[in-house]
């Protein structure tokens, strides 16, 4: 009876979810394009790969990189579980099935088959870095598979032991200390152990950083290290190593969902609070406002404007907006880029400077989407306060170039250090950057001119992306030009960022200028 | 005063407002009641200039687009619209400072009034839904707007809050301004509206003017479930 009710509601739910695809098709031409994306790049990177004479690199480097981005991610969703408990539920199961005489067994093990297919939809990244990961360690299509599967367990092993150790200390502050000090003194550890390999092959810091993050220390790290060593042992074909790391997942996973459906106190009230946090997200998002990433305790400090006078208001109450959402003023999901822009040009080193610029642009992307612009055009002062639509436009624009001017210099400087790049060349490139945030920020006032609140969320994503790429084309197309017909000024690297920067201010004046009365035809 | 004139707003193939006309003029308190989904904050939406439309609207003889009635009119949103990271006082501080007003101390007896001063150094983030909108209310309150509109105003507010809002409402008719509220509370409306515009699908199924004590006159609720529950509603006044 029990089973029989959470079958229907998952069987159910699973059904609405593939009709959707066919009442609203923008969703399904996403999943279309997602599919046609994945298997250009499958096919297009194995067929790039034959005609480049490369050479391919340690297949350690590649469980290394593996080893720390499980790692990282299981840390990072295991912290944040801590402070809230997490939870695979949403507010309809809170309201319908917890007060239910359902069994709360039945009830865990109906948000842990949801929550795997949650966890597989954050991997799908992973799918895009074939080409890469082709060419530069020769992954075949099983690799690929193989990291996606434990980067997905990963994702939903973590949000598991986060709901399972919260459960434990959830009624203490106490408890809560220790445990995120545990969790801080393991990683701290790691890092010594990492640190003091590194430093005894001074002669070959790669070699010493990939020996050492292939480690048996680092292996034992919970789920992440165990799927990391998992991993490796089918690469290696190991399988027997490979099987005892599997059934030590299985047999901790089974270790928490037995002692969570058999603990006398239930987990109901611990999932309560970050569910209620979920869904004011997802009702946020649904009224058209990203939330925002702000610390969940905001530290205060100095108060007031201090500054701006009508229009010019909307850019100092951004300044000081940042200054609260980080204290370093980047945000946290630009710094997260900038590292891994970093790391990964330690890895494509011998490539130069453009796979880490190009992936730093492909970065900002979305760190643009989810800028203080596109936040202030979901509040309705915007639009009500009585300036000149151009005046305002300008204003709550201007403080992306700043903020992305200096998320330029701290990406671009440390990626020029590690491949070699000489300095003019550098600061062409960031100035490049720049522009190129300009063009993105171009291409979401030109959609919010044309479509304003009319297209859906994965309808407005699909159109800016296709926007950026056509806004981009006649830089980079001037720079295939320049290349194709022999001519360059001090080096390929940067005429390129000479081309974009020269060609991405313009397009994105004139679009800018296109759409300057955004404002006063909203549609919010 | 308020004029909308043949005002529709259609989404796709929806019609969510279907040739809509009326206006609220100067000290007179206009309610819009009608069903979930009648197309009340749409046309709110329209009036204040957020979304596009058909038709015609104007604040005190402009344009509603236009920065000279965006300097008259005051929207309280029904999702209250807080910054997250500003404090309680910064909202007011932006306000002050976006519309060029003088730091005369009005936003602190704002805030005192709707008993916020107290949270002056809280952000947005960690206001409750009721304080949020008590915050978004004095936003609206602190340029003195001529003509003012309200989508919901009294949902999420406590006793105290309705109370003081309710006195608002009497005084900002008072002083001349006029206000258009938009509800599907019916009893929260009261009787201190003066005209009542109930909406159905998207246009306006009947009018009815404040003629408190006329004998044999329906009363509003009366008129209002006559027509949604689909009886035939006689001509209204």
């Amino acid at each position: 009876m029990n089973s029989n009710a959470l079958t229907y509601l998952l069987g159910t739910k699973m059904r609405n979810r593939l009709k959707e695809f066919f009442k609203k098709p923008i969703r399904l031409i996403y999943v279309v394009i997602v599919i046609a994306l994945i298997v250009v790049t499958l096919v297009g990177g194995k067929s790039g790969a034959q005609d480049a004479g490369r050479t391919i690199r340690s297949f350690k480097e590649l469980t290394a990189g593996l080893n720390i981005l499980l790692i990282s991610i299981f840390t990072i969703t295991f912290y944040s579980g801590l402070n809230n408990g997490g939870s695979f539920f949403r507010m309809p199961d809170v309201n319908f099935l917890f007060p239910s005489p359902l069994n709360k067994r039945s009830i865990l093990f109906y948000a842990l088959i949801q929550q795997i297919g949650t966890s597989m939809l954050i991997g799908i990244f992973i799918l895009f870095q074939y080409t890469m990961l082709h060419v530069t360690y020769n992954l075949s299509y099983f690799g690929l598979l193989l990291i996606f599967v434990v980067y997905s367990l990963t994702v939903f092993l973590s949000q598991t032991s986060a709901m399972f150790v919260y459960t434990l200390i959830s009624d203490s502050d106490k408890k809560k200390r220790i445990a995120k000090t545990v969790l801080i003194l393991v990683i701290a550890s790691l890092a010594v152990y990492v640190g003091l390999n590194v430093l005894q092959s001074r002669d070959d810091i790669i070699g010493g950083l990939v020996k050492a993050v292939n480690g048996l220390p680092v292996l034992l790290f919970i789920f992440a290290g165990w799927l990391g060593g998992f991993a490796a042992s089918v690469f290696a074909g190991n399988y027997i190593q490979a099987i005892v790391w599997l059934a030590l997942c299985a047999a901790a996973f089974a270790a928490i969902v037995t002692a969570m459906s058999k603990s006398k106190r239930d987990y109901y009230e611990d999932v309560l609070s970050s569910t209620e946090t979920l869904q004011s997200a997802l009702m946020a998002v649904k009224d058209g406002v990203t939330p925002e990433a702000a610390p969940r305790v905001i530290k205060v400090g100095k108060t007031g404007l201090g500054k701006g006078q009508g229009a010019s208001v909307f850019f100092y109450k951004h300044l000081l907006e940042n200054r609260r959402a980080s204290k370093i003023w980047l945000k946290p999901m630009s710094l997260t880029f900038i590292i891994m822009t970093v790391i990964f040009s330690i890895f494509m080193k011998k490539g130069g400077i453009i796979p880490a610029f190009s992936f730093s642009i492909y970065m900002m992307v979305f760190s643009v989407a989810l800028g203080r612009f596109n936040r202030e055009l979901t509040k309705p002062y915007i639009y009500l306060v009585p300036e000149p639509p151009i005046k305002k436009l300008g204003f709550a624009l201007a403080e992306t170039l700043p903020t992305e001017l200096l998320e330029s210099i701290l990406v671009l400087v440390p990626v020029s250090v590690i491949t070699s790049t000489d300095a003019l060349t550098c600061m062409f490139l960031i100035i490049s950057r720049v522009s190129f945030a300009a063009l993105f920020l171009a291409s979401s006032v030109a959609i919010e001119r044309i479509w304003g609140s009319a297209l859906s969320k994965v309808g407005g994503m699909l159109i800016y992306l296709l926007f950026d790429i056509v806004l981009c084309l006649p830089g980079i197309a001037l720079a295939f030009i320049l290349h194709y017909n022999e001519i360059t000024i001090f080096n390929f690297t940067l005429t390129s960022a000479l081309c974009t920067f020269v060609l991405n201010l313009p397009v994105a004046a004139i679009v800018l200028l296109s759409c300057k009365n955004v404002l006063q035809y909203a549609e919010i | 005063m308020l004029k909308v004139e043949h005002v529709t707003k259609k989404y796709g193939k929806l019609v969510a407002n279907k040739d809509i006309s009326f206006s609220v003029d100067a000290g007179q308190i206009a309610v819009l009641v009608g069903p979930n989904g009648a197309g009340k904050s749409t046309i709110i939406k329209c009036i204040t200039g957020l979304l596009r439309f058909d038709g015609k609207i104007e604040i005190n003889g402009y344009d509603n687009k236009s920065v000279e009635a965006k300097r008259l009119i005051g929207y309280v949103p029904e999702m209250p619209a807080v910054y997250e990271l500003l404090t309680v006082e910064e909202h007011l501080e932006f306000i002050r400072r976006a519309y060029r007003l003088p730091d005369d101390g009005y936003d602190k007896y704002l805030l005192e009034r709707f008993e916020m001063w107290d949270k002056k150094d809280k952000p947005g983030k960690e206001l409750s839904k009721g304080m949020q909108q008590k915050l978004s209310i004095c936003c609206t309150l602190l340029h003195k707007p001529s003509v003012i509109v309200f989508d919901e105003p009294l949902i999420g507010l406590d006793p105290h809050a309705i109370k003081e809002l309710k006195t608002v409402f009497a005084e900002l008719k008072a002083q001349g301004c006029a206000i258009l509220i938009s509800t599907h509370m019916l009893d929260s409306v009261e009787n201190f509206w003066d005209v009542a515009h109930i909406m159905i699908d998207g246009s306006f199924a009947a009018t009815k003017f404040n003629t408190q004590g006329e004998t044999g006159e329906k009363t509003l609720e009366e008129l209002f479930f006559e027509i949604t529950e689909g009886k035939p509603a006689e001509a209204a006044e």
